[in-house]
């Protein structure tokens, strides 16, 4: 569902005023999008239905404090991570064991890994299984480089636009996806060489 | 250069970002350093695979779960506010004249039974001694032929089966509606010609029937762009859905199929869907077929019947 600036400005302000029908409308328009940064942020289709119709619903609470200062679709963005490291704090205030669990959740920590059951590197070749690999290695990074990764990446975000989103000077931004993805680099291991593309510049 | 320098960078020069002598200095160091090429390279890779990660679809009816919550929780919010307002014996008269209200309603409709939808929407023929179906006898049956689109209007042929007469009335969408009798001095079979809004995407037309005492419903979901072939396949992620003609419509949407719902009721039950790569009478086999209702494929539509 596509809309105009004008048709969405339209239905920010009906929705502020109450009306559900036209708050439905902008729902629609941005299910996707907030499903997919939850999916991606927690990896796991349970926990991202249940962090997008959160994000929706603070959403709608909070319409009168949205002045359209912001795109609505950096706003929306800006409560869908905030709803998910808020879920992520309750999960970390009881706690469970899991295979894979980062140690501190700083965004410099260390993810402590029980056991690597990651295919061999001929199992690569494969494109499905090249993608599982990658997300579950995304899973690995602390939450402040996850969500440079999936907001830069699958977003397709600019850099001004991930600052706004998450209120970070564009310097640190930068910084923090730059060691997110040599966060990536390293935990992949030998297996990132397979991740190679051809042609690069000084590869010719 | 050394390494620690070119890992702060390494992201900016990837992205072609990096000024012109940053840049020479980078490749003289990537030159002199397998290592910095072995990151460079993975590096580019994870990037363009972090770029290709495929879109999600989210789940079946998400949107319309979220705007459930919102009317649920907006509802218990106005509830309990009126609630706050009222004193204790303010709620007990209430409470009083609320049951009141109930007992009267109650007493009125045994003593005054409202007429079936089907009679007031207009019964032609004389319904005189009905005749109740008995297990030997079989049900009289409405066949739908092939539903033929042709500008504003949709074309189909209605054919009685097991009964003598039978009147049919469709009704679209917020539009009229239109009636045919089959049977009697009438041919058993006849076209029904029903005008469509052309501004609406998808037709939603309720077919109402009645035969020789017996009522049916079908619903006739015709999406009048975008139709799929029927080996059109889709995968989702669970979601809940009313098991109702109107829900079930949604999901033919989804999936770009015609779809005609026989005799589903209306119903407060909700069933857990999800698509494993497949079409969607396979996936309705799935879902219903073990609540005993039958899917098959008539002509260009999937056909759900409670058995």
């Amino acid at each position: 569902m596509t809309l105009t600036p004008f048709e969405e400005k339209q239905l920010i302000e009906r929705s502020r005023k109450g009306d559900v029908a036209a708050f439905d409308k902008l729902v629609r328009r941005y299910e996707r999008t907030v499903y997919n940064v939850a999916y991606r942020l927690s990896n796991s289709h349970d926990d991202a239905a249940d962090i997008a119709q959160e994000a929706f619903v603070r959403a709608w609470n909070n319409l009168k404090s949205f002045r359209g200062d912001a795109q609505f679709s950096t706003w929306i963005h800006r409560i869908v991570t905030n709803v998910f490291l808020d879920d992520r704090k309750k999960k970390r205030s009881r706690p469970t064991t899991s295979l894979e669990e980062s140690v501190d959740l700083d965004e410099n920590s260390i993810t402590r890994q029980y056991e690597d059951t990651s295919p061999g590197p001929e199992a690569l070749m494969e494109g499905e299984e090249r993608r599982m690999i990658l997300e579950k290695a995304v899973q690995t990074l602390p939450e402040a480089q996850r969500v440079m990764i999936v907001m830069y990446h699958n977003q397709g975000l600019a850099y001004e636009e991930i600052a706004e989103i998450t209120e970070l000077p564009i310097g640190t931004v930068k910084s923090r996806l730059n060691r997110a993805r040599l966060a990536l680099r390293d935990r992949l291991g030998k297996v990132a060489e397979l991740f190679g593309v051809e042609g690069s510049p000084t590869l010719q | 250069m050394d390494s620690k320098q070119w890992r702060e960078i390494a992201s900016e020069y990837i992205e072609g970002t990096l000024s012109a002598d940053k840049t020479r200095e980078v490749r003289e160091f990537l030159a002199i350093s397998p290592e910095a090429r072995l990151d460079e390279r993975a590096l580019r890779g994870i990037t363009q695979n972090l770029n290709d990660l495929p879109d999600i679809d989210p789940p079946l009816f998400f949107a319309d779960n979220v705007i459930a919550r919102i009317e649920r929780e907006r509802e218990e919010a106005q509830q309990k506010s009126w609630r706050s307002w009222l004193p204790n014996f303010g709620r007990l008269a209430l409470g009083s004249l609320v049951a009141g209200g109930v007992m009267a309603g109650v007493a009125w409709q045994f003593f005054f039974p409202r007429a079936s939808q089907v009679s007031q929407a207009g019964w032609v023929g004389k319904p005189t001694n009905p005749v109740q179906p008995t297990s030997a006898a079989p049900r009289p049956t409405l066949k739908l032929s092939a539903v033929k689109v042709e500008g504003a209007t949709l074309t189909f042929n209605l054919t009685l089966e097991n009964a003598e007469s039978a009147m049919v009335l469709a009704s679209v969408s917020g539009g009229p509606t239109t009636g045919v009798s089959l049977g009697g001095t009438e041919p058993p079979t006849r076209p029904l010609k029903v005008p469509l809004d052309p501004a609406q995407e998808v037709q939603t037309i309720k077919l109402l029937s009645a035969a020789e005492g017996i009522k049916g419903e079908q619903w006739l979901i015709t999406p009048l762009a975008n139709l799929q072939p029927a080996s059109a396949r889709l995968s989702f992620g669970m979601g809940e859905l009313p098991l109702t003609p109107q829900a079930l419509s949604e999901l033919a949407k989804r999936f770009g199929q015609a779809i005609t719902v026989v005799d589903v009721p209306q119903s407060e039950r909700r069933i857990q869907f999800d698509a494993r790569n497949e079409t969607l009478e396979e996936l309705l086999t799935r879902h219903l077929g073990p609540l005993g209702m039958t899917v098959t494929r008539a002509e260009n539509r999937v056909v759900v019947s409670a058995k």
